[in-house]
């Protein structure tokens, strides 16, 4: 009877304990929210390690919020030291071995106006969330676990271990739809400041005589003579952004769509096929980014995100004329 | 004396030498003549007897004792030094054309000469010095244009992502995104 009893409380406590650590999919999207918060508007220094298809790099990252202001500096530790620069609405990415610097703008000034991601209950026929609140240390940080499954194979899932007191993601998996791990980020050191020195953010490569691939005067402008659109887009997925302008390198217009389900994002590009001759058709991969391109109707037709290549192709070979 | 008299003939001529102060100072002169030939230490100066010894046989050069010890010494030691030597240079060897062949990405706008050279390297490299994963995963500009879209899409992506995408610009760029740039559909 004694042995009954305690096995009873044995499975009612492991149950209790189960549903503790199974924290709702809303606790789990605020939770989202607020490393999105923590992402943008902490002051924070790190260094981290980035694989992906069985390469392992380390990078360093400033990221600094004054004033609201955001600047972050990213340089890869490894190889010729290649650096991307974001403050305020500039983006430069300096590649020292090619001796260029490419120069973007930056359609919003501030992140954490930015409509994406969304973090809502619409995300939820598309993704399946979970929360463990006792993971391991990362970076001498206890953290807890957040797990982000895709429902379908038309987008990738996360795995995010997120600091307790910031909910800074000290380590990151992307996963794909059979829980295979297509690229991790892993800090192995993190540290907050209330202010980070401007000069942190400044590069100390010498870019005298580099090419400067820069976008001409003219901004793009949002939804303006956006004349292209995607007939067939897998589910969840909706047009968030569309804009007309030029783009580094060229005075010829780009079409600029993003498509989002709230989670994951998909740039499709189009343009004149000569003007992007360089980006060759079909399926590659620019790092861990997946990219496909093709021609329809005579434009050039790039789709760029971190998704299936099964996702971009259909986003892309459905594009039309309106 | 070297085993050329009998114990007999031994014990006579120790007693003569008891008896012969001249015979004994020949005898010792001779003793320390066979020392400083054979090399061996003897007090107070050996370089000052050797010296001597040396003028009266004309000239024929001996060497000290301490510079026979000096040259074990230095013989000693240079065998690891030049094994080191050999090691740290082919070490450094291995880390500058890693890091040549390394730094060689397929930019468009590298000069023929530089493409010419960083080619001649890859092809001529020695296998066992240069690992051959390094050519499949070597660093490698990304296109221009497809560097744009990434940096236009990251500003729409999820923070996460965004951290991604920049690694995936400064980091490297496997090979076979040099062959997309270059226009080989897939």
């Amino acid at each position: 009877m004694t042995r009954g009893r305690d096995g009873c409380m044995r499975v009612l406590a492991l149950v209790v304990g189960f549903v503790a650590i199974e924290a709702g999919a809303q606790d789990v999207r605020a939770l989202l929210e607020r490393m999105h918060v923590a992402m943008e508007g902490l002051n924070y220094e790190g260094t981290f390690v980035h694989l992906h298809d069985g390469n392992a790099e380390t990078m360093h990252i400033t990221h600094r919020n004054e004033n609201g202001r955001i600047s972050e500096r990213i340089v890869s530790r490894d190889g010729v030291g290649r650096e991307i620069i974001r403050d305020g609405d500039k983006v430069w990415c300096i590649l020292p071995d090619s001796r260029v610097v490419l120069l973007e703008n930056r359609p919003d000034a501030n992140p954490l106006m930015s409509a994406l991601p969304s973090y809502s209950e619409d995300l939820e026929p598309h993704y399946e969330f979970g929360l463990r609140t006792r993971a391991m240390s990362i970076a001498e940080q206890p953290t807890q676990l957040v797990r982000i499954r895709p429902r379908d194979e038309f987008r990738y899932g996360y795995r995010l271990w997120l600091d307790r007191d910031t909910a800074m993601p000290l380590k990151s998996q992307l996963v794909d739809e059979n829980n295979d791990i297509v690229e991790q980020i892993l800090f192995t050191r993190f540290e907050t400041f209330d202010s980070i020195p401007a000069e942190k953010l400044e590069s100390t490569i010498d870019t005298e005589g580099f090419r400067v691939v820069a976008p001409p005067q003219s901004d793009s402008v949002p939804g303006a003579s956006v004349h292209w659109r995607a007939s067939m887009l897998p589910g969840g997925f909706e047009l968030s952004v569309a804009s007309q302008g030029p783009i580094a390198g060229t005075e010829h217009q780009v079409e600029h769509h993003v498509y989002s389900d709230g989670l994951a994002t998909v740039s499709v590009f189009i343009e004149d096929p000569q003007a992007a001759d360089e980006v060759a058709e079909g399926y590659s991969r620019l790092g861990s980014t997946n990219t496909f391109s093709t021609t329809v109707s005579g434009r050039k037709v790039t789709a760029i995100g971190e998704v299936p290549y099964k996702t971009l192709h259909q986003i892309a070979i459905s594009f039309n004329a309106e | 004396m070297d085993d050329e008299l009998s114990v007999e003939e031994c014990a006579f001529f120790v007693r003569r030498l008891d008896h012969d102060p001249a015979a004994k100072a020949r005898l010792v002169r001779y003793a320390r003549i066979r020392s400083t030939l054979r090399g061996e230490l003897l007090s107070p100066d050996p370089d000052i007897l050797r010296r001597r010894v040396q003028q009266a046989l004309s000239g024929v050069t001996i060497p000290s004792a301490r510079a026979v010890l000096a040259r074990k010494s230095a013989a000693r030691l240079l065998k690891p030094a030049t094994g080191f030597g050999i090691a740290a240079a082919v070490a450094v060897a291995a880390v500058l054309t890693l890091r040549f062949v390394s730094q060689g990405g397929l930019d468009a706008e590298v000069t023929g000469a530089n493409v010419s050279m960083q080619a001649a390297t890859q092809i001529d490299a020695p296998s066992y010095v240069v690992p051959q994963e390094v050519e499949a995963t070597r660093l490698v500009s990304p296109p221009t244009r497809l560097a744009n879209y990434l940096i236009r899409h990251s500003e729409y992506a999820n923070p996460v992502r965004r951290t991604s995408f920049a690694s995936d610009l400064v980091g490297t760029v496997e090979a076979d995104l040099a062959a997309a740039g270059e226009g080989e559909a897939q």
